[in-house]
């Protein structure tokens, strides 16, 4: 006999995943990865940088992103002279009422993009990583809570460029994936250069996917199944890396939260319900990569390492 | 058949369904012997016209179903009220339960109707101890439920995954895990005493026995049953077989044709023993009636009954469950009454009744005998006479006594008591009629004896004055003295006695029959002592032989507790255990499969997972791509999904890889 399908509800969402993916495609060429990287990462409650060379389409990927999840959108643009005060909002004195009225910064957006983050003075950056990691901000002594779902990316410069303060190690920790746009292929370019205009193609975008399904999809993750196998997979891999001399330090615990939820959202977004080995491999170089360093400088920080240093050379249990 | 599934012409039974049928039907045939006839049919019925419905069609006409079923709702209602006049009680509940458990069947079509019809077999299972609590009944309800428990497997096995062996064993597991849990609370569970609930009225029906009234025909009657009435151990030896007299109700005034019994007074009696003390247990089978039964006389009342005057063990509520008590009698005595007024009640003749009897004893002792010389006068009468000992006399018309004294002569215990104690009071001799059983069987694999209804009796007291006390006369063993000496079966022919199927009617499979009859009737003694009377007395003198002295309630509960939850964390412990165990197991035929792709060239990397390798290998080889990706997804169901049961799945697909090396050409 023919019992009802049990994941119905979570099918027709998965569905409705891939027609937004589509449409992404269609505007950002020949980035389908980055785009499932990046959804992956947002049902996982994480946050997202982007490092790359200006003018390659962080910015648009972004928006892209804000607009088919259907999701309010706030840009920040950092600078050097940038005050927290910036970012977070401002108590103004109100000469008619007699009292401080609170102005909310940009940041009380669902969506935000924090564009060259590593030109801002620490001061500023700090208070951006800061919401990130509490989902609520504390001004004059009245705490506020974020919107949700909430979700930041942020673009840094590479940062051997002029004018720059990079964020520590520990702050990139707080990001849940880094990734890399790169240049688009040659079919992606020439279609680029031979097609409309992306900003025009932006304005016309139309949704059906809504911020209640993104949260539906965030709640639905952790149910995900990760079998004992997987565990035991995650922590030879967490192991090898302490234990390596290829690495300066090896995951944190955070490290290995990070893994396990970005891999359930993975397959979740593939539109399973238990997590494969080819899960983790997946998600593992946009998540590690900017948590490890590597004793030799020829790999610093590039998402191979991850793959030649650590995939290559744990064995599946 | 593989019981997988069932295929009629295109129509396929499920194995859920087709395994729910077989056990809510093995629940039910034994309910076939005592619900109506038409119940039985309707729920076979009922059965057979869901085996051939396919879900699509229930699914579809759900609302032309209703009706029908509704229809049949209300055939079933009127006919249970119908047959038994009510809804409630023990048959009436039954039948309804079986019916509706069929009507269950019909509506099937989510899994929680699954689900409810299984534990509606469950239920059945538990009313077919209201008729019969034996052994053979208990292991085929054992049966029952492991079918059951491999339905509910098949529930569980959506992908069909199970054969009938594996479906077998994964049922036999659970059952085997259970069976700790249960034998803990066997026997830890506090007793009360009496039952737990109350069983409906009806339940009672259809015991037979000695009852304490006498009419004729009413001991004859039970000859035929081979019914067990009590079972004896005696810690000793056992008596001679003509001493074994079981005394149950004494019966002193008649009306001409019906005897019954004195009211209870408190006994007025000096007895002196002339024998040594015999001490024993015995086991009566529940008789619905309150009294026991003891070996003449016992010298005090057993737990929970009080001795009368005539030494009637009387209890104040009926036996309605299998009883164990002690006693000890003796059986040589010497007893005086004190009371003169009982000697009166034993003379009391039915007024204008049995003329020609009264006159025979009035001419005896006209003849100016003695009381003894007149009782050896009646015993020689009988014995001299033509009297006949038969299981079937003639039909008295008028005046049974009479009738039987002086016309047919023929007639059994109770027609010889009576005419016996109407000639000794019409002769003045104060006289009793004592009825029970006499001799019983003893059961060499058990070393007890077990008395049946077949050995019921009925014989006399009578008074010899001062000097002689109340003495016991058995005016049967005038006519037939081999009824006393020898049993029953010596008395009567062949043919009514226990006669055992034909192969076994010749000497030798006869003692073969006859022994397996006691080994069964030894197992079943077990069963009922230690199972069926497993009662707060006998737990108590369990956990004091495993020495721990007398447990209160309390300790009892805290102890169930306390070893439910060590069984219990043993249990999950295990099949926490099994669960690595098999994941394993994956693993290894996996590396197996690994090796089987290597040896065809294929080349396996220890970090590739195993999407990733059927891809890639399904690529290299197109003609394996099928079987490749199916093992590959059946290793992901068990080792990611988490699908243990599916490892079986697993197993066979990859011992039936057996791929081979491409011809050289490439």
């Amino acid at each position: 006999m023919n019992l009802p399908e049990q994941n119905i509800s979570q099918h027709s969402i998965t569905s409705g995943l891939s027609s937004i993916i589509d449409t992404a495609n269609q505007i950002i060429l020949g980035k389908e990865t980055v785009i499932r990287l990046s959804l992956a990462c947002m049902i996982a409650r994480g946050h997202l940088l982007i490092e790359d060379t200006p003018g390659v389409g962080k910015t648009t990927l972004a928006h892209v992103l804000a607009k088919i999840l259907g999701l309010s959108y706030q840009r920040i643009q950092f600078t050097s002279d940038m005050l927290p005060a910036d970012i977070l909002g401002v108590s103004v004195f109100d000469r008619q009422s007699g009292k401080f009225a609170f102005h909310p910064g940009p940041i009380f957006s669902q969506f935000i993009l924090a564009d060259e983050v590593n030109r801002a003075t620490p001061r500023a950056q700090s208070a951006l990583l800061e919401a990130m990691e509490e989902n609520q901000i504390t001004l004059e002594g009245e705490t506020r809570n974020l919107p949700e779902p909430f979700f930041v990316i942020a673009t840094q410069n590479p940062s051997n460029q002029i004018g720059t303060f990079p964020l520590p190690e520990s702050q990139l920790d707080r990001f849940m994936m880094r990734l890399h746009l790169g240049y688009p292929d040659n079919a992606a370019e020439r279609e680029l250069l031979k097609g409309r205009d992306r900003r025009e193609m932006l304005v016309e975008l139309t949704t059906e996917f809504t911020p209640e399904k993104l949260l539906e999809l965030q709640k639905q993750a952790p149910t995900v199944i990760v079998s004992d196998a997987i565990l035991d997979y995650l922590q030879d891999l967490l192991e090898f890396s302490r234990v390596s001399p290829d690495f300066n330090n090896g995951l944190s615990p955070r490290a290995g939260l990070a893994i396990m939820r970005c891999s359930q959202a993975w397959s979740l977004l593939h539109g399973r319900d238990h997590v494969l080995p080819e899960d983790i491999q997946a998600v593992l170089p946009s998540v590690v990569s900017h948590r490890l360093i590597p004793t030799n400088e020829k790999f610093s920080h590039s998402p191979e390492m991850v793959s030649n240093l650590l995939i290559k050379q744990v064995p599946i249990p | 058949m593989a019981l997988n599934s069932l295929t009629l012409r295109n129509h396929k039974i499920s194995p859920e369904l087709l395994w729910l049928s077989i056990g809510v039907g093995m629940c039910v045939l034994p309910h076939t012997l005592h619900i109506p006839p038409w119940s039985s049919l309707i729920f076979f019925g009922l059965l057979l016209f869901r085996l051939l419905l396919n879900e699509k069609t229930v699914r579809k006409y759900f609302v032309t179903m209703l009706f029908f079923r509704l229809a049949i709702g209300g055939i079933i209602f009127t006919g249970v009220f119908v047959t038994y006049g009510t809804m409630v009680g023990r048959d009436a509940g039954v039948t309804l339960l079986v019916l509706l458990g069929g009507m269950k069947l019909l509506e099937i079509k989510a899994e929680r109707d699954y689900f409810i019809s299984v534990y509606i077999g469950f239920l059945l299972i538990l009313t077919n101890f209201f008729y019969l609590q034996t052994l053979p009944v208990s292991l085929y309800m054992g049966v029952a439920v492991l079918v059951l428990i491999a339905s509910l497997v098949s529930f569980n096995d959506r992908g069909h995954a199970f054969n009938l062996k594996g479906r077998l064993k994964a049922a036999t597991a659970l059952y085997i895990y259970a069976l700790p849990l249960m034998l803990i609370m066997f026997l830890l569970f506090p007793r009360v005493s009496g039952p737990l609930w109350g069983l409906p009225k009806d339940a009672q029906s259809g015991i037979s026995g000695i009852d304490d009234e006498m009419i004729p025909g009413s001991i004859s009657e039970l000859i035929l049953s081979d019914a067990v009435a009590f079972r004896v151990e005696f810690n000793g030896p056992v008596p001679d077989k003509s001493k074994l007299y079981w005394r149950g109700p004494v019966l002193w005034y008649t009306d001409g044709f019906k005897w019954v019994p004195d009211i209870p007074k408190q006994p007025d009696l000096t007895i002196n023993y002339a024998s040594q003390a015999l001490s024993y247990t015995v086991t009566l089978e529940p008789t619905d009636k309150n009294w026991l039964f003891s070996l003449d006389i016992p010298n005090e009342a057993a737990q929970g009954s009080k001795l009368t005057h005539d030494l009637q063990l009387r209890t104040r509520r009926s036996v309605i469950n299998r009883t164990r008590y002690e006693l000890t009698s003796f059986v040589d005595y010497e007893m005086h009454s004190n009371n003169p007024e009982e000697l009166e009640n034993a003379l009391q003749l039915p007024g204008r009744y049995h003329p020609r009897t009264i006159a025979l004893a009035n001419s005896w002792r006209n003849e100016g005998l003695s009381d003894r010389a007149i009782v050896q006068r009646a015993l020689n009468h009988f014995n001299q006479e033509p009297f006949f000992y038969t299981l079937t006399p003639p039909i008295f018309i008028n005046d049974n006594i009479d009738e039987f004294m002086f016309e047919s002569r023929q007639g059994f215990c109770e027609h010889y008591a009576a005419a016996f104690t109407i000639l000794m009071r019409a002769a003045g001799i104060p006289t009793r009629v004592v009825t029970g059983y006499q001799g019983g069987t003893i059961n060499p694999v058990g070393e007890y004896l077990i008395v049946y209804q077949r050995d019921a009796h009925a014989w006399t007291e009578i008074w010899l004055g001062e000097d002689g006390g109340w003495v016991r006369i058995d005016p049967t063993s005038a006519v037939s003295p081999s009824r006393v000496t020898e049993g029953i079966q010596s008395a009567l022919p062949d043919s009514l006695i226990n006669v055992p199927p034909g192969i076994f009617n010749n000497g030798f499979s006869r003692g073969l029959w006859e022994n397996m009859n006691n080994t069964f009737d030894a197992i079943n003694n077990r069963w009922n002592q230690w199972v069926l009377g497993y009662d707060r007395n006998r737990q108590r003198f369990f956990f004091s032989q495993l020495g721990f002295g007398r447990l209160g309630r309390d300790e009892l509960m805290i102890g169930l507790i306390i070893m439910l939850l060590i069984s219990l964390g043993i249990i999950s412990y295990s099949m926490f255990r099994q669960t690595e165990i098999k994941s394993d197991k994956a693993k290894s035929w996996y590396e197996k499969f690994k090796r089987r792709l290597s040896n065809i060239g294929i080349s396996t990397y220890e970090h590739e997972g195993p999407i990733d390798l059927a891809e890639r290998a399904s690529k290299q080889r197109k003609d394996l791509a099928d079987s490749i990706n199916e093992i590959c997804q059946a290793y992901v169901d068990v080792r990611y999904k988490g699908k243990l049961e599916t490892l079986g799945v697993l197993e066979q697909k990859i011992k039936s890889f057996k791929p081979k090396k491409r011809s050289s050409q490439f």
